[in-house]
C-alpha cells in the first residue's frame, strides 16, 4: 500500500506530461478550418510586391477571414470577422488586390482591413443601421499617395438609403460620402480608371427594375453623372444582374433574359446594351450563367461566360472594343459533358482561363482559342464543383496553373497542372455528432472465442486447433512480412507502432449539411472518404457505432446506416414520423467494451416515443419545459417520477456517468491507510437548472432510478450569459460557472468546482449498507435502500470561461482522469489532472505529513492552467462545441476529438505513457548491446576455460 | 554486524579444521617414519605448527633420529635443510606452567602416543571425565543459546535508526534480519549437534528452547520493523482490492443530448 501511495505521489508529482515537440502531428492532428469558401470572395494574391508567392485567401460562409498556402494547404492565419452582436445577412465579401498590402473584408455591418501577409488588423469601421452591400479596392494610382495602401470604396445599404463612402487605405477615415436617398434598392460599386460608379436598381412597374448607375468622382464623392438603363423586362431583383465588372478597364454588366436565349451586356458608363444571341447547340436547358472577367485594371477588356446545363457546359469568350463599346463574340471553348468550371487569371495584360472538367485542365488565352495547356487529371467527384479559381504562371511559351475547386460541400481541393495537391476539407466545420468506428475483423475473432467458451473442452480444443491451422495459411505472407517490419520497427519514427492497439481508429463524423466524413486519426486526421449521406440538412439526434457500421439518428425519428469501411450509406424512414428530441442508446458495459441494447426516441415532452420493453431498466430524459422525467420500461405515457426543480428554475442540462467509466479503486486510501469509501452508483444524474429572473443556479445530483435528490447546491448571481457546464465521473462532478460577488465570502468570476461522494465522512465505513453487496433504490428499509452520500467541494477561481467539460476515459480506469475542457476564449482544450482538483487539499495551512503521502498539497483560490497541461498546446482550436473521449487498449492512453468548428484530435495520457516505450528507446541500441554482449561470451569463453585448466595443472 | 558474525563462525570453522588437520597429520606422521624419502617434501614446515602440534613432535624425536641416519646411509649427505637441523636439535623444554596447560575441550588424545601427554591424562582422574565435558559442553551450549539475544539490542538499534522508508538500504537490512533467525531455527539441531551426547541429551532439551526463544525473539523484531514500514496487511486499506463495488439491483438509462 506503501508502495502504491509512493507510485501516487509520483504521478501527483508530475501530473500531467506535456506533449513534446517530435509528438506534434503524430500524435495529434488539427483541422483548421474557415467553412465553405464563397467563390466571390476567394482568389490568389500576392502579398508583397517584393516577392513573387502568393496566398490563397478566402471568406468562407462562416465569416472566416483566412489565408491558406497554396504549396500544402496549411493555414496562414485567419479571423472570425462576424461581429457575434450582429447576426451577418448574407455572404461576406473579400477583396484584395495584387501588390496592396491589405485584404478588405466585410460582413455584417462590420468592414475591417487586415494585413495580407501577418493578418494583422489595419483598421476596422462598424456601422449602426446598414450593412456592407459591396466592397472594392481602388486601384487608380495617386501622385499623392506613395504607399502601397488602396483605398476602399464600400457601398453600405441601410433600410431607406444607400451610402458610398471612400475609406482610406491606411487609417480606415472616411475620406467622402456619397448618400443616396431615392429609395432605390443599392446594388453595386465599381470603378473604371476614372469614376467610380455607384450603381443601384430602380424598382419600376410590376416587380421589375431598371438599372441606374450614377458615376461619382472618386477624389471628392461628387455626382458627375447619372443614367438609366432600360432593362426592365429582364430583370426583377438584384439576383437576375449576373455579373457587374470591377476594376477592369472596362467594368460590366451582364444579364440575360428571362428564357436565357440572348445576354445583354452593358460597359458601365455608356448607355449602350448588346445583345448577344446565346447558342445553345445542347438539346438542355441552361442551368447556369456565369461571368469571368479578369479584376485587374491594366488587363484587356475580355471576359467569359460560362453556361451550364444539366449534364455538361461550354463556355464562349467576348472582346469588348474599349473605342465603341461593342462586344464581339471571339471563340467558343467547347461543350464537355460532365462538370465544369473555369476560372480567370493574369498576367501583367494577358487574361487566361482555366477550365477544369471532370478529366481535364486546360488553359487558354483570352486573345486566341489556341490551348496553351492540358493536362489530364482526375478531378471527377460526386461532390459537384462549383467555382475555380486559379493562378497561371507562364514559362517561355508553355504555362503552368494552379487551380482551386470549389466543391458544393465546401471542400477545395487545389490541382496544380495534373496533380491534385491537397484538399481542405472545410465541410467539417458543420460537424454536429462524431462517434469512432468499430473494426469488423475484430468481432470475428471474438465471435470465435465465444464458440470456443461455450463449448466443451473437448470441442473447444478441436475447434481451437482447426483455428490455429487456418490461421497457419497467412503463416508465409507473416514470414515474408517479418523483415520488413522488424526493419521499420528499428527504423521507425514510432517505437512501437500502436495502430493495433486501437489509438488509430477511424472516426465518423456526421455534419449538419448532411455530409458523413471518416477521418483517419492515425494519419493526421486525413479524410478517408466523405459522403452526401442527405441531400438537405439534417436534424442529427445521436450517433452510435456498431461493428462495421455507424448509424445516424434524425430528429424525424429515421435513421441512416453508414458502412464505416465504404461511407455506403442508407436512409431508414420512420415508421410513423414523430419529432424527438433526444435519442436514448441503451448500453451497459460489457467488460472492457460497451454493449448496445438498443434506442428510443424521445419525444419533446420528454416521454419515449415507443416502449422499451426488452430492456430491464428505468430511462431518465429531460422535457422541453426544463424538467427531468423517469420512465419505467412498460410504459411510455406516464413518468414514473418527475424533478420539477424549485423557485421558477429551468433544467438547462443534465449529465450522467459515461457509459463505460471503470473504477479500479472502490475507495481513496488515506495517508494512515485508512479508506474513504468512493460512493459509485452507476444511476447518477447532475441536473443543472437555472433561475433567469434571479440570476440562481442549483445543481442537484439525482438518483436515476428513484428520482431522489442526493445532494443539492444553490449558487447565486450566476451570469447565464456566460457557458454553465458540467461533467461527472467515478465518485465526483465538476461544473463552471460565472458567479458575481453577492455576499461577502463569495467571489467574482470564473469558478470551477468540483466534488467528491464518498460513502461516509469516517474512514473505514461503508456507511448504513456497510458490506452488503446489492443495494436498490425503490427499497425503503435502512438496510437496503440508497444512502445519501458525503459530499465534500471546493471551488477554484479560473481565469476564462469553459465551454464544454468531459472527462479522460481508459479501458481500465487505473489511469488518473483529466477534466477535459474547452476553452473559447483562448481557443484552447486544457486538461486539467485530478489530483490537482482534490476537494480534500488542505485550506489555508500546509497538508500534514500523512496529507502529503497521500498527495494533498495546499488549496490555492487561483486556479492558474498549467501549459503543460493544453492538450492543444500552440494549436488555435476554435469553435469546438463538443469533445469525446474514448478508451484504447492501452491503459495509459485515451483518444479525445474535438468538433464542431475546427476537428482536433490527440491521444490524452493523464499518468504519462507508462505502458509504450518511449522514442527514447533504441531498439537497435538494444539488439546491438545484446548481440555485442554474446559475442564477447562466445569469444570469451574457451580463453576462461583453456586458462582455468591450465591454472590446475600449474598449482600441482 | 552480520558479516562480523560470519567472520566468528569462519574463525570457528576454522579453529575446528586446524584442530582436525592436526589429527589428520598425526595419523600421517607414522606412516612417514615408515617410507620417509617419498614422503618427506610434504612435511609440514615446523615454522607454522602451535604449540600442541610442537608438543606431538617432540615425542617423535626418536624415529626421525633414524629416519635421518636412512638418508644419510643412501645418499652422499647433502647439508640439511634448515627445518631438519631445527627439528634435530632438541626444543627447548617447555616451561612447568605450559605444561600444566590442559588440553582445549574437545581434544581427544585416546590415540597420541605422547609420553607426556599420556601422562598428563593419566593425571586426570578417570571417573571424573564425562561429567566435566558434560558440563563444559552444556555451557558451551547455553553459550550458543544466548548468543542471538546478545545481537538484540544492536539489531534494535540499527532498526530503529534505519527508518521506515523503503529504500534499498532498509530492505536489504531487513532480509538480514530475518534470514539470520530463519537460518538459525532451520539449523537448530545442527548448532547443537556437537554437544549432543546420550549424557547431554536431555539437558539440550531446555538450552534449545531457549535457544528457539531467542530466535524467535530476533524474528519479532524483524516483524516489528516489517510492521512499521507498512509492509504488513493490517490496514483496511491493504484489503481494499478484494472489497468489490456494491452493484444497484436497478439500472438507469439516460437519454440527455
Amino acid at each position: 500500500m506503501r508502495l502504491q501511495a509512493a507510485v501516487l505521489a509520483a504521478v501527483c508529482a508530475t501530473p500531467a506530461v506535456a506533449i513534446f515537440t517530435d509528438e506534434v502531428n503524430h500524435i495529434d492532428f488539427h483541422h483548421a478550418l474557415l467553412g465553405a469558401p464563397s467563390p466571390d470572395s476567394t482568389f490568389f494574391l500576392k502579398p508583397s510586391s517584393a516577392s513573387n508567392a502568393s496566398l490563397l485567401y478566402t471568406l468562407s460562409d462562416r465569416s472566416i477571414l483566412g489565408a491558406v498556402n497554396p504549396r500544402d494547404g496549411s493555414l496562414v492565419w485567419r479571423h472570425n470577422i462576424s461581429q457575434s452582436a450582429s447576426p451577418v445577412g448574407g455572404a461576406g465579401l473579400l477583396r484584395g488586390l495584387d501588390g496592396n498590402n491589405a485584404v478588405v473584408g466585410a460582413a455584417g455591418d462590420y468592414i475591417s482591413s487586415w494585413g495580407a501577409q501577418d493578418g494583422k488588423l489595419i483598421w476596422d469601421q462598424q456601422f449602426d443601421g446598414g450593412h456592407v452591400s459591396d466592397i472594392e479596392l481602388l486601384e487608380m494610382e495617386e501622385a499623392t499617395k506613395s504607399s502601397d495602401s488602396r483605398d476602399t470604396i464600400a457601398l453600405i445599404s441601410g433600410k431607406s438609403f444607400g451610402s458610398v463612402r471612400r475609406f482610406d487605405g491606411d487609417s480606415g477615415a472616411v475620406k467622402w460620402e456619397y448618400i443616396d436617398e431615392s429609395g432605390d434598392v443599392p446594388f453595386q460599386v465599381s470603378s473604371s480608371p476614372t469614376e467610380v460608379f455607384y450603381i443601384s436598381l430602380q424598382s419600376g412597374m410590376l416587380k421589375s427594375s431598371k438599372i441606374k448607375v450614377t458615376a461619382l468622382d472618386p477624389v471628392t464623392g461628387q455626382q458627375t453623372r447619372q443614367l438609366v438603363l432600360n432593362s426592365e423586362s429582364d430583370i426583377t431583383g438584384p439576383e437576375s444582374v449576373l455579373f457587374v465588372g470591377a476594376n477592369t478597364a472596362s467594368p460590366l454588366i451582364v444579364w440575360a433574359d428571362k428564357s436565357h436565349k440572348s445576354l445583354k451586356i452593358n460597359v458601365i458608363g455608356t448607355k449602350q446594351i448588346s445583345s448577344v444571341v446565346i447558342d445553345n447547340t445542347s438539346d438542355e436547358e441552361i442551368r447556369q450563367i456565369t461571368v469571368h472577367a479578369p479584376h485587374k485594371l491594366n488587363s484587356l477588356p475580355h471576359f467569359l461566360v460560362h453556361f451550364k446545363t444539366g449534364s455538361g457546359a461550354w463556355a464562349e469568350v467576348y472582346h469588348v472594343d474599349l473605342k465603341s463599346a461593342a462586344v464581339t463574340k471571339a471563340y467558343q471553348l467547347p461543350y464537355l459533358k460532365g462538370q465544369s468550371v473555369v476560372a480567370t487569371s493574369n498576367i501583367d495584360a494577358n487574361v487566361y482561363f482555366t477550365r477544369v472538367s471532370d478529366s481535364e485542365a486546360t488553359v487558354v488565352s483570352s486573345a486566341s482559342h489556341g490551348i496553351l495547356g492540358r493536362w489530364n487529371v482526375d478531378a471527377s467527384s460526386p461532390d459537384l464543383s462549383q467555382a475555380a479559381v486559379a493562378e497561371v504562371v507562364a514559362k517561355g511559351k508553355s504555362v503552368a496553373a494552379r487551380t482551386v475547386v470549389l466543391r458544393e460541400s465546401g471542400d477545395w481541393q487545389l490541382i496544380r497542372n495534373d496533380q491534385i495537391e491537397w484538399t481542405r476539407p472545410e465541410g467539417l466545420i458543420e460537424a454536429v455528432a462524431a462517434v469512432w468506428a468499430e473494426a469488423e475483423e475484430k468481432e470475428d475473432l471474438a465471435h470465435e472465442l465465444e464458440v470456443e467458451g461455450h463449448d466443451s473442452i473437448h470441442g473447444a480444443y478441436i475447434h481451437r486447433v482447426k483455428r490455429h491451422l487456418r490461421d497457419l495459411q497467412h503463416l508465409p505472407e507473416w514470414v515474408k512480412d517479418l523483415p520488413e517490419r522488424i526493419i521499420s520497427s528499428i527504423l521507425a519514427d514510432e517505437v512501437t507502432n500502436l495502430d493495433s492497439f486501437g489509438v488509430a481508429k477511424p472516426v465518423v463524423v456526421a455534419t449538419r449539411t448532411g455530409r458523413v466524413y471518416a477521418l483517419d486519426t492515425g494519419r493526421q486526421g486525413s479524410v478517408l472518404w466523405s459522403v452526401q449521406a442527405s441531400e438537405k440538412a439534417w436534424d442529427v439526434k445521436d450517433i452510435s457505432a456498431r461493428p462495421g457500421q455507424v448509424t445516424i439518428y434524425l430528429g424525424d425519428g429515421g435513421y441512416v446506416l453508414v458502412n464505416s469501411s465504404t461511407g455506403a450509406s442508407s436512409y431508414q424512414p420512420p415508421v410513423e414520423a414523430t419529432k424527438l428530441h433526444s435519442i436514448a442508446n441503451f448500453m451497459v458495459p460489457d467488460g472492457a467494451s460497451l454493449l448496445r441494447l438498443g434506442a428510443v426516441g424521445i419525444q419533446e415532452n420528454g416521454s419515449p416515443a415507443t416502449p422499451f420493453e426488452d430492456i430491464t431498466g428505468f430511462l431518465v430524459t429531460t422535457s422541453n419545459n426544463g424538467r427531468v422525467l423517469g420512465w419505467i420500461e412498460s410504459d411510455n405515457k406516464t413518468p414514473v417520477w418527475e424533478f420539477v426543480p424549485p423557485s421558477g428554475q429551468k433544467v438547462l442540462q443534465a449529465t450522467a456517468r459515461p457509459a463505460h467509466d471503470p473504477v479500479a479503486s472502490i475507495g481513496k486510501v488515506l495517508g494512515n491507510r485508512s479508506v474513504l469509501y468512493k460512493y459509485l452508483s452507476p444511476n447518477l444524474v447532475l441536473v443543472t437548472a437555472v433561475n433567469e429572473k434571479d440570476h440562481v443556479a442549483g445543481f442537484y445530483l439525482l438518483d436515476g432510478v428513484s428520482g431522489k435528490v442526493l445532494h443539492s447546491v444553490t449558487q447565486a448571481g450566476v451570469d447565464l450569459a456566460q457557458p454553465i457546464t458540467s461533467a461527472m465521473s467515478e465518485n465526483w462532478f465538476a461544473y463552471s460557472f460565472f458567479g458575481d460577488a453577492v455576499g461577502e465570502s463569495s467571489a467574482k468570476g470564473y469558478q470551477l468546482v468540483i466534488s467528491e461522494l464518498y460513502e461516509s465522512s469516517i474512514p473505514n465505513d461503508r456507511g448504513p449498507l456497510d458490506a452488503a453487496g446489492n443495494y436498490s433504490s425503490l427499497h425503503s428499509s435502512s438496510t437496503d435502500s440508497l444512502p445519501l452520500p458525503h459530499v465534500v467541494s471546493q471551488s477554484f477561481m479560473i481565469a476564462e470561461p469553459i465551454a464544454h467539460m468531459t472527462v479522460t476515459q481508459t479501458r481500465q480506469g487505473i489511469t488518473t482522469r483529466q477534466l477535459v475542457c474547452t476553452l473559447p476564449s483562448s481557443n484552447s482544450i486544457v486538461g486539467i489532472p485530478r489530483p490537482v482538483l482534490d476537494p480534500r487539499r488542505p485550506v489555508d495551512r500546509d497538508p500534514t505529513s500523512s496529507e502529503a503521502e497521500e498527495g494533498l498539497f495546499r488549496y490555492m483560490p487561483f486556479l492558474d492552467f498549467d501549459g503543460k497541461w493544453y492538450l492543444t498546446h500552440a494549436r488555435d482550436v476554435a469553435g469546438i462545441n463538443d469533445v469525446l473521449s474514448r478508451p484504447t487498449m492501452l491503459e495509459s492512453t485515451s483518444l479525445i476529438l474535438a468538433y464542431g468548428g475546427d476537428v482536433f484530435g490527440t491521444r490524452a495520457t493523464p499518468s504519462q505513457a507508462f505502458d509504450v516505450l518511449g522514442k527514447s528507446f533504441s531498439k537497435l541500441q538494444l539488439v546491438l548491446t545484446v548481440v555485442a554482449l554474446t559475442g564477447g561470451v562466445i569469444f570469451l569463453a574457451p580463453i576462461t576455460r583453456k586458462k582455468q585448466v591450465n591454472l590446475l595443472w600449474k598449482a600441482t | 554486524m552480520e558479516r562480523r558474525k560470519r567472520r566468528e563462525k569462519k574463525r570457528k570453522k576454522r579453529g575446528s579444521r586446524a584442530e582436525w588437520s592436526g589429527q589428520l597429520r598425526r595419523k600421517e606422521t607414522s606412516p612417514v617414519c615408515k617410507n620417509p624419502p617419498v614422503i618427506f617434501p610434504r612435511f609440514p614446515f615446523p615454522h607454522a605448527v602451535t604449540p600442541i602440534e610442537s608438543l606431538e613432535i617432540v615425542g617423535l624425536d626418536h624415529e626421525l633420529h633414524s629416519v635421518d641416519s636412512v638418508i644419510m646411509s643412501t645418499l652422499p649427505p647433502p647439508p640439511p635443510p634448515q627445518w631438519v637441523v631445527a627439528l634435530n636439535s632438541p626444543m627447548p623444554r617447555p616451561s612447568k606452567a605450559a605444561t600444566s596447560i590442559p588440553d582445549p575441550p574437545g581434544f581427544t588424545s585416546s590415540n597420541t602416543k605422547g609420553g607426556k601427554q599420556r601422562q598428563q591424562q593419566d593425571k586426570r582422574p578417570a571417573t571424573k571425565k564425562p561429567e566435566e565435558t558434560d558440563a563444559l559442553k552444556l555451557k558451551k551450549a547455553w553459550e550458543i543459546a544466548i548468543a542471538p539475544s546478545k545481537q538484540l539490542p544492536m539489531q534494535a538499534i540499527m532498526m530503529y535508526m534505519s527508518g521506515n522508508s523503503l529504500q534499498i538500504f532498509s530492505i536489504m537490512m531487513v532480509l538480514m534480519l530475518f534470514k539470520g533467525p530463519i537460518q538459525g531455527l532451520i539449523n537448530t539441531n545442527a548448532a547443537f549437534a556437537k554437544y549432543e551426547s546420550p549424557s547431554t541429551r536431555a539437558r539440550l532439551v531446555g538450552v534449545k528452547a531457549v535457544y528457539v526463544l531467542m530466535q524467535l525473539l530476533l524474528l519479532a523484531l524483524g516483524v516489528w520493523k516489517v510492521n512499521g514500514m507498512g509492509l504488513l496487511p493490517t490496514t483496511r486499506s491493504d484489503w481494499l482490492a478484494w472489497e468489490s463495488e456494491r452493484q444497484p439491483l436497478e439500472r438507469a438509462f439516460f437519454a440527455f443530448k
